[in-house]
């Protein structure tokens, strides 16, 4: 039998032309934020798309940096009187807002006035120190709270400090993903310290794929579960991302609001998949603080998150389905 | 060079035709099979994302998944705002190509593009581990 070559070597050519990467990529880090912002978009708009987000990112720094004092939040921050009202500019009105919403709707365990109790402790600073108990006594019993007014206008009560750490990155995500769009991107992934951000899928058509960081050994990521989404956020809040450590203990970043302490969760870290990025931001650090049994509760009767994964202290790692998709 | 000359097995045990074809059709089968492994296992390859973890202070400041993009940079400052390591991500790999530390082990490591050896800046608190795993992922949260 005649043996033709000519047909096995085009399949050959073939499949390996396949491998090539037809679509034009193109990839940007910056340091922004307090962390770094890495996103990788493809098709032609990619390069365009890239200079427009990054630009919209440098925007918003200059909003919602907590750090640096010519900042909007802590020119705000620290107007005087307290207790005046201040017209801010749109984004800063607006997830101030959004995050004063999610204050209510997570029942206090998510709270954007938390400025003066995150200072007291300094987690993540060279200044990191246990509080004294007069000291948080004092801070809690004070009530202090930011207020939203018609117009633009907010309201520092009580010698309140605005702090929006537990929003800002998944903000900037959503913005950073709504100027791609509009520059004709239609796959992309962002990645700001975690906060991760997809749009559309893959360019080869499959589903982007996210793992989750192993809170027990932070430089690995767990085997399973592997988050596989489209066009969707998936976002990790966890006491083992900032920390510091005091006569054998460890003091984490996450505050529960009501005690004034890190959480005592049983939680290790959650992440939440959900279409908003800033809206899995503050949920993630929600349901970290609330603990296990009421953070379920709250995923299950969701509307808006798709799936969360919550690990316990005693290392379980549970997956728990939301209705949002 | 006539083809009379090689040795035709069917020719010379004409009775046994049958078995020499597909012998010879099984040969032929197992070389497609074992060629179109090779392309498909070569294609996986280039598919496989690990993800470096950069931590400075301690504190987590990135997760990149090293996939095939172009080159870029991402610098890690002091307290002062000053540069103190420059890290550099190429496909599949990273490495710290500056910094102003005496003792230059971070920089001397080079490339890295695995999890055994992490890079480590002791004087700038710099370190960067790459997570390992079998799955491709396109990030870590």
């Amino acid at each position: 039998m005649k043996l033709r070559l000519t047909p096995f070597l085009l399949l050959i050519a073939l499949l390996c032309g396949c491998g090539n990467n037809q679509n034009q990529s193109a990839g940007r880090t910056e340091a922004l934020l307090g962390t770094v912002i890495t996103v990788t978009a493809y098709g032609p708009n990619a390069e365009a798309g890239l200079d427009a987000a990054f630009a919209e990112a440098k925007r918003l720094e200059k909003i919602f940096s907590y750090t640096d004092p010519e900042s909007e939040l802590s020119q705000f921050n620290h107007s005087v009187p307290d207790d005046n009202p201040v017209r801010v500019s749109d984004d800063l009105y607006g997830l101030t807002v959004t995050a004063l919403k999610y204050r209510d709707l997570t029942e206090g365990a998510f709270d954007p006035a938390l400025g003066c109790l995150i200072e007291l402790w300094g987690v993540g600073t060279e200044n990191a120190r246990i509080p004294e108990e007069s000291e948080l006594q004092e801070l809690l019993s004070q009530n202090g709270t930011i207020e939203a007014q018609d117009g633009n206008i907010l309201i520092r009560k009580n010698g309140a400090r605005l702090h929006l750490g537990a929003i800002a990155k998944g903000y900037v995500g959503d913005r950073m993903k709504s100027v791609l769009v509009k520059s004709g991107v239609e796959s992309a992934i962002l990645n700001l310290g975690g906060n991760v951000v997809t749009i559309g899928k893959k360019p080869d058509g499959s589903d982007w794929r996210v793992g989750v960081t192993d809170p027990l050994s932070p430089q690995k990521a767990l085997a399973s579960p592997v988050i596989e989404v489209t066009d969707m956020a998936v976002v990790t809040s966890g006491g083992y991302e900032r920390y510091f450590e005091q006569d054998g203990e460890r003091y984490h970043h996450i505050l529960a609001p009501k005690t004034g302490f890190p959480a005592d969760s049983d939680l290790l870290s959650v992440t939440v998949a959900a279409g908003d990025s800033a809206f899995a931001d503050a949920m993630s650090t929600a349901l970290f603080v609330m603990g296990e049994q009421r953070a379920r509760a709250f995923v299950e009767s969701s509307a808006e998150i798709n799936r969360a994964v919550l690990i316990t202290s005693d290392e379980q790692i549970i997956v728990v389905e939301g209705m949002g998709n | 060079m006539s083809a009379k000359k090689w040795f035709s097995p069917v020719k010379k045990y004409p009775e046994q035709r049958g078995r020499f074809i597909a012998a010879r059709a099984l040969v032929l089968a197992g070389a497609v099979v074992v060629l179109a492994a090779v392309v498909i296992i070569a294609l996986g390859r280039e598919a496989k994302h690990p993800v470096a973890v950069i931590r400075h202070n301690g504190e987590i400041v990135a997760k990149i998944a090293l996939s095939d993009t172009e080159a870029f940079e991402i610098p890690i400052t002091g307290g002062d705002g000053n540069l103190t390591n420059l890290i550099q991500v190429r496909p599949g790999q990273i490495c710290v190509v500056w910094a102003d530390c005496p003792d230059q082990i971070c920089v001397n490591q080079g490339w890295i593009s695995n999890g055994p050896k992490p890079i480590t800046c002791l004087p700038n608190k710099v370190v960067i581990e790459i997570i390992e795993g079998d799955q491709d992922l396109d990030a870590v949260s």
